[in-house]
């Protein structure tokens, strides 16, 4: 086991080296300057500020000197926020986004759960085809026609919750439900196949003749077991969550990396291009681990796969 | 033994059998229904299906549309603009029905925007108008054609790179397996999204900038799927048997593991499809995506959500046709799966 | 039923959620706070790097110069008690009243030279120090050819500051009310090293407010009352709570549930609330243009290619269909930003081409195919991925494509820095720019088309236009002054040399209760040292 999250974890490294490299590369190839206001400066002070940020250094010092901040933590200087460091502004953003992704999660993977078996219990009823038709829609409708939606009628007319912002738990309400629709409407889809798989199998046949009642059939047996492989999604939907948080942030004001993100695309802020891809694959990779580190501790069968290969 | 010498004997005289004429003989040991292949089997259970057949006859009629409109809706009327006619609401012939004659609610009340700016009287907009007064019917087709374009590309890509792919590493297997899996799960555990993002800076945006990054991103799926069936396809007695006979590796791939793997190819790609198109709609949200003249239901959303407390059916109509078309193929995807696997149908 | 327990603690915990959210929804304005917003971040509070209206904004309402700018662009005497002007305009002698700064330190006049050497000192990377252009020996200094403490200004005892310039500036009290050039607190400044002015714990403020909760990159903080200011009598709002409102339409959800007292309208909301009460225009002072690039590019040094062009675009319509409620510019310089004899400096201001005349655009157009010899030019404009620069290209090119058949236009929309570096480098055929005013005067836009101006992208030239302004720039009378700039200006749009489109105002939603508020085009834009709800 040890030695297969050792080699998992030399993996990650690599991979987050990879990342760095491409996201370094193509930041080099961007068009632009970061400057706002370089035609009204002097040579003298455009070739200090050139040198302050090393780009009087050739393409390949700059890469390693890059390459050894990131063993530091250390991204670099924003270049839309003087005087800033990258890692302080992802480190102040970070948990609005931490918070809201897992909540969105959380609600996601709990609401999607209940409704996948409740689907599957009462499989081929009217029950059933409502969970299945909710999902699909849940499924189809992109998180940001829905936060408007929802910031529109459930905040404004109705006035149940805060429009926008962030600081109470109020706020993150709509923002969470938003965000966590998408794998809300996988999970239901995902429980219910695999609800319907188990509950028709033989050993639950046999658990119903042994004369266990249906809610121990459910909770001991069907439940565990289908929502086992629902782990193996934890990785997509941590994907479509920084993703989604693009989106949903702006829409919703808040201050976190995915919103902070598109920003400094829009203003050629590199360092805090390059510090927020490696941070977003960071998370991804880390996620990738436990997943694979939870699933080999419940199915061992997985366990001998890794460590064959 | 026992058991045996319970059993009754029966005292049969030799005539107690008689013969059978020789072709209802043969016609007693036919199947009775007319002998079905895979494919005929998986058509009349897909048929079954409502949902799916629906969902089908949509996505076929949504291509037809958006692809047949080419002649009629292209890139120079596009461009054209007539400011006068500026955020009209739809207007359909006929219809008297508040929100598709004319009629916008202002402040509670209903109001006929078409008289108030003294637009002729014969001038219709089925679907209103946008910011410039141009059609937004026109640019729904249109935006539709683009999305589709990208989910079809998106699925080309799949069948091309993610099945040779999948299908190399699975049968090849050892030391070539392990590389590529490796790759796969590096590649994977990139967020790929953002990298895209990062291309489309870097590049041009627009369709072609799109094409090649939904190229990068798609394949891994379908890639890691091909290869595990592949790999239990390439254990079973049919190939075995092929294979000692000396058939060729490129033989065996297009004429026993294709067609078996099949199922699993179609089913992904109509999964595909969906996620390319939600994708495409999600740049061009953020503001990196397809760009002027040309549109796509992303552009026409964004537009729309923008002024959806004062205008809302320019967000309604895109977002209705992009959802139908999500459903639509989602559904579609459904009923694939369960026609080629009817064990998950139930 | 494990479920069944589950549902209901899910259902328990989302009505609480609920309760908790109706009971946070309580009212904003009390008659001492508003509620504003912006619609980016502070990119900084340090005054020698700043270079955006976010943050002089803030700095304009946290700092004080020696002057403020008051009501229509008037530069107010604030920590200047006394100022004399020696007989040439060079020397300015300012006498300044005794202040505090929030950190308890008394402001004297070394501060202002602190402030002035450090923004000037080409180690501090100020991208803004051009403007100090005309101080004695500060264009020097930037270029790294002389010591900081040559520049011309001297503390004269504690509270006497004398400023020397190159050559008489005639509107050097709008550059002092402009927050570049206000004190800075050197204790502060070293005090905090790097961090100086990255956060609102890491600056010294001497303003009617002083600023609290803004971490560096958060969306939300306050502006609060400055006990310590010279005259904090006149200070009556308390605070100031200030959000960052990306979303036109999350803003306006927010001001109509009375979260926000202002917030700025997108095109449509603002065609929607035109009239409403509470509808307020802004005018920024900014004319937007095109640029046509005259160096490398053969089909548009020709004058009548401009004039086609210029004649081929509906101002009016493009301003709305760009947003907020702009005004077709005929001129360079922008509409309302200062008058001459009473009337609009503007109105003087002569463009034959402004007009939409799609006829004579054909016939120009015409013209201009015949002297290039060619039926088939191709060009493309080049603009910002904002909504705005979006909209720009799209209704441009709609345009051009049907009034000039024949023209083909394509159009690049890239991020604001990249659309700048590019025009910078000439890396393109028709771009379109704007520009605002930093201080109420024309010549902040005059000085953009002389032949050697960095932003003089498109590389126009005209010795005629560069003497008019060089002159402008000497000349005492002011009137005189006017009537050259006038000149100048219609010597290069009778070339069309550029072309002006629109100046852009922005559409706002003011709460009505809000009164005595300051808001100026030029410069930093608001004023809430007298602002107060009724």
């Amino acid at each position: 086991m040890t030695k297969y999250i050792l080699k998992r974890i030399a993996y990650m490294i690599l991979t987050l080296f990879i990342v760095a490299t491409i996201t370094f590369f193509l930041m080099k190839m961007m068009p632009g300057s970061p400057y706002t206001n370089e035609a009204k400066m002097t040579k003298t002070q455009l070739r200090i500020m050139n040198e302050q940020y090393g780009f009087n250094k050739p393409l390949w010092e700059q890469y390693v000197i890059y390459l050894a901040g990131l063993v530091h933590g250390d991204f670099g200087i924003s270049f839309q926020y003087s005087n800033m460091p990258v890692s302080q502004l992802i480190g102040s953003r970070i948990g609005a986004s931490a918070q809201l992704g897992l909540q969105a999660m959380i609600f996601g993977v709990f609401f999607g759960v209940i409704i996948g078996a409740i689907a599957a219990i009462k499989r081929n009823t009217w029950v059933d085809t409502t969970a299945t038709v909710l999902s699909i829609i849940g499924k189809s409708v992109p998180n940001f026609v829905l936060a408007v939606l929802l910031q529109y009628y459930i905040a404004l007319k109705l006035g149940w919750f805060p429009i926008a912002g962030w600081g109470t738990f109020s706020q993150t309400i709509l923002p969470t439900i938003a965000l966590g629709v998408g794998p809300l409407a996988e999970t239901a889809r995902f429980v219910r196949t695999s609800m319907v798989d188990t509950l028709t199998s033989d050993y639950i046949e046999l658990a119903t003749a042994k004369g266990l009642s249906l809610t121990q059939v459910i909770r001991k047996h069907a439940l565990r077991n289908s929502m086992i492989p629902l782990v193996t999604l934890l990785g997509p939907y941590t994907v479509s969550l920084m993703t989604g948080s693009m989106v949903i942030e702006n829409i919703f004001n808040i201050p976190g990396i995915g919103e902070q993100f598109v920003k400094s695309i829009l203003t050629n802020d590199y360092p805090t291009i390059m510090g927020t891809t490696i941070v977003f694959s960071l998370g991804l990779v880390i996620v990738l681990l436990i997943t694979d580190i939870v699933y080999s501790l419940i199915d061992p069968r997985i366990r001998l796969q890794g460590s064959d290969a | 033994m026992a058991e045996e010498a319970q059993a009754p004997q029966a005292k049969l005289t030799e005539n107690a059998f008689e013969g059978l004429p020789k072709d209802e003989a043969q016609s007693a040991e036919n199947i009775a229904g007319p002998s079905l292949s895979y494919m005929q089997n998986v058509w009349i259970r897909f048929k079954q299906k409502t949902s799916g057949v629906v969902s089908g006859i949509i996505v076929i009629l949504m291509i037809v549309i958006a692809f047949g409109s080419t002649p009629f809706i292209n890139k120079s009327t596009l461009v054209k603009s007539q400011p006068q006619y500026a955020n009209l609401p739809a207007k359909i012939p006929g219809v008297n029905l508040n929100g598709l004659n004319g009629k916008i609610k202002q402040n509670g009340e209903w109001v006929d925007v078409y008289e108030k700016n003294n637009i002729p009287k014969d001038k219709y907009f089925i679907a209103g108008t946008d910011y410039l007064g141009r059609s937004l019917a026109q640019r729904i087709v249109y935006g539709t054609k683009i999305s589709l374009i990208v989910a079809l590309v998106a699925a080309f890509f799949d069948l091309t790179i993610g099945v040779i792919y999948g299908v190399i590493s699975g049968w090849k297997g050892g030391a070539v397996d392990n590389v590529m899996q490796r790759i796969i799960e590096i590649v994977s555990s990139v967020p790929n999204l953002v990298i895209v993002i990062l291309l489309l800076v870097v590049l041009k945006p627009g369709l072609k900038s799109i094409i090649i990054a939904i190229a990068i991103s798609s394949w891994m799926t379908m890639a890691r799927q091909v290869r595990a069936e592949t790999l239990s396809l390439k254990n079973q007695e049919y190939v075995l048997a092929a294979r000692s006979l000396g058939e060729s590796s490129w033989k065996i791939a297009m004429k026993h593991l294709i067609p078996n793997l099949s199922s699993i190819i179609i089913i992904q790609t109509m999964y595909t499809i969906p996620s390319a198109i939600f994708f495409e709609a999600f740049l061009s949200f953020i503001g990196i995506g397809i760009s002027a003249p040309e549109t796509s239901l992303g552009v026409l959303l964004n537009e729309g959500q923008k002024n959806f407390q004062f205008l809302p059916y320019q967000m309604w109509y895109p977002a209705v046709v992009l959802c139908v078309l999500m459903i639509a193929f989602n559904l579609l995807g459904d009923g694939l799966r369960d026609a080629f696997d009817p064990k998950s149908a139930r | 039923m494990k479920i069944k327990k589950l549902l209901a603690a899910g259902m328990v915990s989302l009505t609480a959620v609920a309760l908790a959210a109706c009971s946070n929804g309580s009212s904003s304005s009390n008659s001492k706070t508003i509620n504003w917003m912006d619609s980016a971040e502070i990119p900084s509070m340090d005054i020698s790097k700043a270079t955006d209206v976010t943050s002089f904004n803030q700095m304009n309402n946290v700092m004080e110069g020696l002057y403020r700018l008051g009501k229509d662009s008037k530069a107010e005497p604030a920590l200047a008690k006394k100022t004399t002007v020696s007989s040439d305009g060079k020397t300015y002698t300012f006498t300044l009243r005794p202040s505090k700064w929030s950190n308890g330190k008394a402001l004297t006049a070394k501060d202002f030279v602190y402030s002035w050497q450090r923004t000037v000192n080409p180690k501090t990377n100020s991208q803004y120090s051009y403007l100090f252009s005309g101080i004695k020996n500060a264009d020097d200094i930037t270029a790294g050819k002389k010591p900081v403490s040559s520049l011309g200004i001297k503390a004269e005892g504690k509270y006497k500051l004398v400023v020397t310039l190159d050559k008489r500036i005639p509107y050097f009290k709008l550059l002092m009310a402009f927050p570049l050039f206000f004190p800075q607190n050197k204790a502060e400044v070293q005090k905090d090293g790097s961090k100086y002015g990255t956060a609102s714990k890491y600056m010294a403020y001497n303003g009617p407010f002083t600023q609290v909760g803004w971490t560096g990159s958060n969306l939300s903080w306050k502006l609060k009352k400055n006990p310590n200011y010279w005259d904090k009598k006149a200070v009556k709002l308390d605070t100031i709570n200030y959000s960052v409102q990306k979303t036109p339409s999350t803003g306006y959800n927010l001001y109509q549930s009375n979260k926000l007292d202002a917030t700025i309208l997108d095109a449509n909301q603002t065609k929607q609330l035109k009239g409403k009460s509470g509808y307020t225009l802004r005018d920024t002072a900014s004319t937007f243009y095109l640029q046509y690039n005259q160096k490398s590019n053969k089909y548009l040094k020709n004058a009548n290619l401009r004039k086609a062009i210029s004649l081929a675009i509906n101002r009016k319509q493009l301003g709305k269909a760009v947003g907020g409620d702009n005004r077709p510019a005929s001129a360079l310089t922008a509409y309302d930003l200062t008058k001459v004899n009473g009337k609009d400096y503007t109105s003087s201001v002569k463009n034959a081409y402004a007009k939409y005349d799609p006829k004579a655009a054909k016939t120009y157009f015409k013209k201009a195919e015949q002297e290039l010899g060619t039926k088939n030019i191709e060009l493309s404009i080049l603009s910002d991925d904002t909504d705005a620069g979006q909209k720009t290209t799209e209704f441009l090119q709609s345009q051009l494509d049907s009034n000039l058949k024949g023209l083909k236009i394509s159009v690049q929309n890239v991020p604001f820095k990249t659309r700048l570096s590019r025009s910078t480098k000439g890396n393109f055929d028709i771009v379109v720019s704007g520009w605002s005013a930093d201080f109420a005067d024309p010549i902040s836009f005059l000085d953009l088309f002389t032949a050697n101006n960095s932003n003089n992208n498109g590389h126009w030239k005209n010795s005629q236009y560069d003497n008019l302004v060089a002159e402008s720039k000497s000349e005492g009378n002011n009137s005189k002054r006017m009537a050259e700039m006038q000149k100048a200006e219609n010597i290069i749009l009778a070339d069309q040399g550029l072309t002006p489109l629109y100046n852009k105002t922005e559409a706002w939603m003011v709460n009505t209760k809000v009164k005595g508020l300051i808001y100026n085009g030029a410069g930093a834009n608001y004023n809430f040292k007298s602002a107060y709800v009724k």
